[in-house]
């Protein structure tokens, strides 16, 4: 069924550009250079929770400057990559980049600089702040990242959320060694701190959140599995006496070729968390190779295994009709993240 | 400003400028002097950038589509109710459809399904993630799937 917005996007080729553009060009710039955005504020009152191992920044100093370079040995194991690039093959063009001294991407050879990037462009988080709590082993780290408290509303600040801080795995997944680029493979949702109070009660209590998937990276799933998570979910008033809610957004993704579906499960209250089911989509036919356009099929069983990720966010202020999508950019500013756990798993058939 | 040293830049113009201007075309949701201005500003400061730009393709990209967001959120500023927008004889629909979705979206889905752009091609053009244009892709394509529909039920 041809599809008719692709159709009509082919009439754009009748537009031309007026024909004196490139005098114009010759004659200077006339426009004042658009500055980049004004970063968040930053609030004096900071209660950052940051978990660091100790001699662990030494450590991953010592992935710098030493070491061969090796390529990864690519097999038929699904690529865990979560971001920048979720494919293999996008993967590789970027360390190429990289070994052809693109300074574009001179970042991606230094884990905590990858984190950092990491933080402000999916996270929003442009003060996050960065310590290695694990660098174990010589192609992976694990990252702490904590960030202050969201910037107060011109109506006044609430002072409920405290701190937030997620950990993000770190491998090399195309090159190991010194040249090798840095990939983000997982999210955990680490913790955050609140000071809350409950619906009901006078008092404010300080209350620790934790969001952690129940997934190790690269895992098969099967088509339909229920994913049960152990959540604190915060209801009430923060100590401003505004309603605050949060939102629990959960769902899974399929990777294909050159396009990511993102589908948002039903998320179900349990007693202390929620479940929720992943992958319980057929995709059509398209999505089967790189290169393929993926749309969500009928609902139903996948009929073949495929790469993909589950995730969990918690927010605060997300448009219900539009909501927020890991990796779609950072939250709008009208948008709090609170916690965030992405696993990149092997979606199979349940059968 | 060494423009003599520059001899292909009216080559990287005409190669270039048509497919980056509807891209801002698209991406202003149908203005043509946000357009203008912006492809002109761009092609400027390639030229005085005198030779120190190493990839003028996404580069082009990246400073014409934040120019024409500044000019944007300058004419928003000084006329919050003008939408003073006129569509080209038959591309009515379209324009409208894709002024419903977001600046990145009609950005996204102008330059890979329009200009032919594999994602990563797209991403660097956008200074973003490719993860983050898949999901702008995503949304564009259901958005505007939704709003103009198929030719079948179109014609039927």
């Amino acid at each position: 069924m041809a599809e008719r917005w692709r159709r009509d996007l082919g009439l754009l080729d009748r537009l031309e550009p007026s024909p004196e553009l490139l005098d114009r060009a010759r004659q200077g710039p006339r426009l004042p250079m658009p500055r980049p955005r004004a970063s968040r504020r930053v609030l004096a009152a900071v209660v950052a929770l940051v978990v660091a191992a100790g001699g662990s920044v030494a450590a991953l100093a010592g992935l710098h400057g030493h070491g061969t370079t090796t390529p990864v040995e690519v097999g038929q194991t699904p690529f865990p990559g979560l971001w920048p690039e979720d494919l293999l093959a996008d993967a590789q063009h970027a360390q190429q980049q990289a070994d052809g001294g693109d300074p574009s991407v001179q970042w991606r050879l230094d884990p905590e600089a990858t984190a950092k990037r990491f933080a402000a462009e999916v996270l929003g988080w442009t003060d996050a702040v960065v310590s290695v709590a694990d660098a174990g082993s010589p192609t992976g780290v694990i990252v702490d990242l904590s960030t202050l408290p969201p910037p107060c509303p011109a109506s006044g600040c609430p002072p409920w959320l405290l701190s937030r801080h997620v950990g993000i795995d770190l491998d090399q997944l195309v090159t190991t060694g010194p040249a090798g680029i840095w990939s983000v493979t997982a999210v955990h949702g680490g913790e955050f701190v609140a000071s809350y109070r409950s619906s009901g009660s006078n008092g404010s209590e300080l209350v620790t959140g934790h969001l952690e998937l129940p997934l190790r990276s690269g895992q098969d799933v099967a088509s339909g599995q229920e994913v049960y998570v152990p959540l604190v979910s915060l209801v009430g008033t923060d100590s401003s006496g505004n309603t605050y809610e949060e939102q629990v957004l959960a769902g899974y993704a399929y990777e294909c070729g050159d396009g990511t579906t993102t589908l948002f499960s039903t998320v179900a209250p349990t007693q202390d968390g929620i479940a929720f089911p992943v992958g319980g989509s057929s995709l059509s036919a398209d999505c089967a190779e790189v290169g393929g356009e993926p749309s969500p099929g009928a609902p139903g069983e996948l009929d073949r295994p495929l790469d993909g990720y589950v995730f969990v966010v918690v927010v605060h202020g997300s448009n219900p009709d539009e909501p927020w999508v890991p990796f779609g950019g950072p939250p709008p500013a009208d948008v709090t993240l609170v916690a965030m756990a992405v696993v990149p798993v092997h979606f199979v058939p349940a059968s | 400003m060494a423009l003599d040293r520059l001899p292909d830049v009216a080559e990287l113009y005409r190669d270039l400028a048509p497919r980056l201007w509807r891209a801002v075309y698209a991406y202003s949701g149908g203005r043509r002097t946000i357009a203008d201005d912006a492809v002109a500003e761009a092609f400027a400061r390639l030229i005085e950038s005198d030779g120190a730009v190493r990839r003028p393709f996404s580069w082009l990209y990246r400073v014409a589509l934040r120019i024409a967001a500044a000019e944007m959120r300058r004419e928003s500023a000084r006329f919050p109710d003008r939408e003073e927008v006129a569509e080209p004889a038959g591309l009515g629909d379209l324009m409208r459809a894709m002024r419903q979705l977001s600046p990145s979206q009609r950005t996204a889905v102008f330059l890979h399904y329009q200009a032919d752009l594999p994602v990563r091609d797209v991403a660097l053009a956008m200074g973003t993630s490719v993860a983050a244009v898949k999901v702008h892709l995503h949304r564009g394509r259901n958005r505007l799937r939704s709003l103009l529909g198929t030719e079948e039920a179109d014609d039927g």
